[in-house]
């Protein structure tokens, strides 16, 4: 295929998902679908309240994720270091892993109240998880070729976690902390939707019950942005980090 | 010279570092331990934590009803996960056979990518219904937009070497598709399902929380509004079992797939 013709292809793709979307706004193909006009009209009017809200979402997710990172990476890094620790710490991890963290919301609201409190801590969980998991997913997974020849070359123990087991379990423990940062974002709004008083996830629900789905398509809009730049930044300091590591 | 000497409890110490699964069965007997020394001295307040006797005679008391509930989650996450990822992958399938069809999706695809489907919950509850229809399509959004990617990149990730053997030996373009393309990315396809079943379980809980339709999250609920701790932790306790189970029947699946690897 050629280029003309795919990029072609991209821009009748594109506007065929504008035409629909108001084709389906327009005959309410979806109930209470807005066209597009209407979203944006509803960004500009609610400006103030949307920038207010995001600000209060951002700080309950940055929060958390900086938290969970440190509680997660330490961990990682200990787990890395001990063999006993990761034989004791083993059950755990497979609970973490098949953990549904959102079930916890709750029990962090009962333990701390509605306050800002048992979010943020939610949020730490959430991603203290995603980022421990992949650390001791990792862990097994160097090479014990490398060890040895390490240590046959005369390593001390130090020296073996700083030279090998650091340098491959990195690229893993980025590949956490990325999905940590996306799902700080969504876990924050999933702690708004119960017993809240500001933050995306309230403005999302009290939309939802007055059925202002324009709006509503504004906070997702929102959401989705806030997530993907930090998934980005993430991204980046990974590039210059560890540029010498593989994609994973 | 150095003298040698016996220290039995070195050795006991060295003999216990290298047994990994006494180890694991100590860190879980310590947790127990903490929880249960936390309930019983009263040092955590009484709507916190749950005694072992409030469980199990909640269980004994309520079991029908709570069984029906178990029953309404693990029928709406299969549900949602079984319709997601099967559209899914006949989607991935359709998509890596006609390359106009795949330039034509992909953009699209990329527009709803990155929307976390955690924050749908409202909006499939407006068009579907506070009720399993609502849920369960939420449940289908998150596990077909999650294995479409998954599985896209998996067809992608498929040896070169295989795909010139097999068109060496004559194989055509659905065939190279189906015996070859999708066979050799099982591996990462269970990897990409057991990921977008515990996605699908988080989904279909966080949207009982709002939905108001029985299930687990509607359990947890409840104990959080009415502080009753043995409710809610019984729910989540229940939440993480369910999804334990169903991973280690996808892993049982799979085992079977993979043979060949």
């Amino acid at each position: 295929m050629t280029r003309l013709r795919t990029l072609l292809v991209i821009a009748f793709s594109l506007l065929s998902f504008v035409f629909f979307w108001n084709l389906s706004s327009y005959f309410q193909l979806i109930p209470y679908f807005p066209s597009m006009i209407k979203v944006f009209r509803a960004i500009l009017k609610n400006y103030e309240f949307l920038a207010s809200a995001s600000i209060v979402t951002t700080r309950r997710a940055m929060l958390g994720l900086s938290l969970g990172l440190l509680a997660g990476v330490t961990g990682a890094l200990f787990l890395a270091w001990s063999h006993v620790a990761n034989a004791i710490m083993d059950p755990y991890i497979s609970l973490a892993k098949s953990t549904p963290s959102m079930a916890l919301i709750p029990v962090f609201i009962l333990w701390f109240g509605l306050v800002e409190t048992a979010r943020v801590v939610f949020v730490a969980v959430a991603c203290f998880f995603v980022v421990f998991v992949s650390a001791a997913e990792a862990i097994p997974n160097v090479p014990r070729v490398y060890r040895w020849s390490a240590s046959t070359l005369g390593a001390s123990k130090g020296d073996i976690y700083r030279s090998v087991v650091l340098p491959s379990i990195l690229p893993h423990l980025f590949g956490g902390i990325r999905n940590a940062a996306t799902l700080s974002f969504a876990a924050a709004v999933a702690s708004e939707f119960i017993g809240a008083q500001d933050g995306l996830g309230y403005a999302l629900i009290h939309f939802g019950i007055n059925y202002r789905m324009d709006k509503m398509i504004c906070v997702v809009a929102i959401i989705t942005l806030l997530a993907a730049i930090a998934d980005q930044s993430i991204n980046i300091l990974r590039r210059i980090f560890l540029g010498w590591a593989k994609e994973k | 010279m150095k003298r040698v000497t016996f220290k039995p409890w070195k050795a006991f110490i060295r003999r216990l570092q290298t047994c990994h699964f006494l180890l694991g069965f100590l860190g879980v007997a310590a947790g127990l331990a903490v929880w249960l020394v936390l309930v019983y001295f009263k040092l955590v307040p009484k709507y916190a934590l749950p005694t072992p006797g409030e469980l199990a005679q909640l269980w004994i008391s309520e079991s029908p009803r709570l069984l029906k509930n178990i029953w309404l989650t693990v029928m709406r996450a299969v549900c949602g996960f079984a319709v997601g990822s099967i559209m899914a992958l006949f989607f991935t399938f359709i998509r890596s056979w006609i390359p106009v069809v795949n330039t034509f999706i992909e953009p699209i695809i990329q527009i709803f990518k990155p929307v976390p489907p955690l924050v749908l919950s409202p909006f499939m509850i407006i068009w579907f219904g506070a009720d399993n229809e609502g849920v369960i399509s939420l449940a289908i959004w998150g596990s077909f937009f999650l294995m479409v990617v998954e599985g896209h990149e998996a067809l992608e990730k498929t040896p070169l070497v295989y795909i010139r053997a097999a068109a060496t030996l004559g194989e055509n373009k659905l065939g190279m598709r189906w015996r070859v393309m999708f066979p050799s990315s099982i591996p990462h396809l269970i990897g990409a399902m057991r990921i977008t079943l515990l996605l699908t379980i988080n989904l279909v809980i966080l949207g009982e929380f709002s939905a108001a339709a029985g299930g687990i999250g509607e359990i947890i609920v409840h104990g959080y509004r009415f502080l009753r701790p043995d409710l809610l932790f019984f729910g989540v306790i229940v939440g993480i079992i369910v999804s334990v189970v169903l991973d280690v029947l996808v892993r049982i699946v799979s085992i079977r797939l993979r043979r060949w690897v």
